[in-house]
């Protein structure tokens, strides 16, 4: 596995999410100043708190990495099952569901890891700067960092299941503009779900989990699906 | 030649839909020899190609490849195989030499050295060019380098002179009977140029909608039509007398 991991990070160009990954991590950074400030300004008690800023920074993060994740499963899994490059893919002595597991684990590691580090970047810079230029008034504690922290998780989890489910839906018709449709879709959905579970552990842990037998149900169906597949 | 069979298919039957494209296909192949196929467009040959290395399943029938059944061994047997099936698609961004080591990798890092195969197919001098930037008859030539660098017993050609220049086609006609020759390499090609194919195969097997309806030793047909194959060709594609 770790060979075919290798091979397609050799033949994949990286470099455009590389950036868009950077892109994301300095729109996060900024929404969360921006927020910060504009409920200050504006007096939004909803948002004068450290708690609903990170939360709602999170949400964005997810919507953004969720396109991130469905815009590289497009290009990298739906648009080559699709293609003409298929015939070459699967003329080579590799177990097709091995090839596709390759794959799907490079998107999946690429973004969990490129939406942990914007992540915790951005909420490190901003814990770091409200410590001596506060723009919120309310003190900065180890709680809140811990469960911003948390929240990640469950948005890394859901991300990647965002990404998957949209990914499935489009292999159906093997459409890149269907696989981001869905990916907006989903975050938008997503996005509702986490903002109104405030402090709700509960159905946090309902969404890890629904999220987890997501990525498990594709990845199990997809990969009998795609050992099956005709070039035609 | 061996002797052994490379090659047999079994009344291969395929449909698409409602569509029968394959019927009652049979095709034999000596190891080490060189098969031209034969067909009008539409008649089933890249088809049948697919059906060899298992891009498609067939609906009834046999592929054996070295005497092991294609659809049980699938993943060992590619190993075996080298293909150029319909345009060649290669990873644009990167060079022909980059494309070849990958493709070797995948293939189980067992082959020809990279130069000697650039240098095989005429293109020594443009592995490290982008293959973005590569010509219709470069990039079939490089389909090729790739379809042998891992030295494998068969190589399926599906139209290979396609976009050839004539001294392209020459040089690919010398390198297709000096691997079968020297190297024992069992060669099924297709050409809608018949006279390449006259250069070149031991046998001929002609497709008519979806059916294998005749396969000749070449000596034989070049014995009876007086060395033309175009005659040959036009008279079993209008119905009549086959060897």
């Amino acid at each position: 596995m770790t060979k075919l991991i290798k091979l397609e990070l050799e033949r994949i160009n990286l470099r455009p999410y590389f950036i868009s990954s950077a892109i994301f991590g300095i729109v996060q950074l900024v929404f969360t100043y921006f927020v910060a400030y504009v409920a200050q300004v504006e007096q939004e008690v909803q948002f004068m708190n450290y708690g609903n800023i990170l939360l709602f920074t999170g949400v964005i993060s997810t919507f953004l990495f969720g396109i991130l994740s469905a815009t590289m499963y497009a290009r990298l899994i739906v648009e080559e099952y699709s293609g003409k490059r298929l015939a070459l893919l699967f003329s080579y002595p590799v177990g097709r569901q091995k090839t596709f597991i390759a794959k799907t684990l490079i998107v999946l590691l690429f973004v969990m890891l490129s939406m942990f580090l914007c992540t915790m970047l951005s909420i490190g810079i901003f814990a770091i700067t409200e410590g001596f230029c506060p723009i919120v008034s309310e003190v900065m504690t180890s709680d809140i960092l811990i469960t911003a922290f948390c929240n990640m998780l469950v948005s890394l989890v859901a991300v990647s299941a965002i990404g998957l489910l949209s990914m499935r839906i489009g292999f159906i018709k093997k459409s890149i503009s269907t696989t981001l449709i869905s990916a907006f879709i989903l975050s938008g959905i997503y996005g509702n779900i986490a903002i109104s579970k405030v402090g709700n552990s509960a159905i946090s842990l309902i969404i890890a989990t629904v999220s987890l037998l997501v990525i498990l149900a594709i990845l199990v169906t997809l990969s009998c699906k795609i050992n099956h597949m005709e070039v035609e | 030649m061996s002797g052994k069979i490379a090659i047999q298919t079994t009344r291969l039957v395929k449909r698409f839909g409602e569509n029968e494209v394959i019927k009652d296909c049979s095709m034999c192949i000596e190891e080490g020899t060189i098969y031209g196929f034969l067909g009008v467009n539409g008649a089933g040959k890249t088809t049948v190609f697919k059906l060899l290395i298992g891009l498609l399943t067939p609906d009834s029938g046999s592929v054996e490849i070295l005497e092991h059944n294609m659809f049980q061994n699938r993943d060992k047997m590619l190993s075996q195989i080298g293909s150029l099936i319909e345009t060649p698609t290669f990873y644009e961004h990167l060079s022909a030499r980059k494309n070849l080591e990958i493709h070797l990798a995948y293939m189980g890092n067992y082959g020809y050295e990279i130069d000697k195969v650039l240098q095989m197919v005429g293109l020594s001098d443009v592995g490290e060019k982008a293959v973005v930037k590569f010509s219709l008859g470069m990039r079939q030539r490089l389909g090729i380098a790739r379809a042998l660098i891992h030295q494998p017993k068969i190589l399926i050609l599906d139209e290979p002179i396609n976009g050839l220049d004539p001294m392209g086609i020459k040089a690919m006609r010398e390198l297709f009977l000096s691997l079968a020759k020297e190297y024992g390499i069992t060669i099924l090609l297709s050409s809608h140029i018949l006279s390449e194919i006259e250069h070149v195969a031991d046998k001929i097997g002609v497709i008519v909608d979806g059916k294998i309806v005749c396969e000749t030793d070449l000596a034989q047909v070049k014995a009876e039509y007086k060395n033309s194959l175009e005659d040959y060709f036009f008279t079993i594609m209008s119905g009549g007398k086959q060897l």
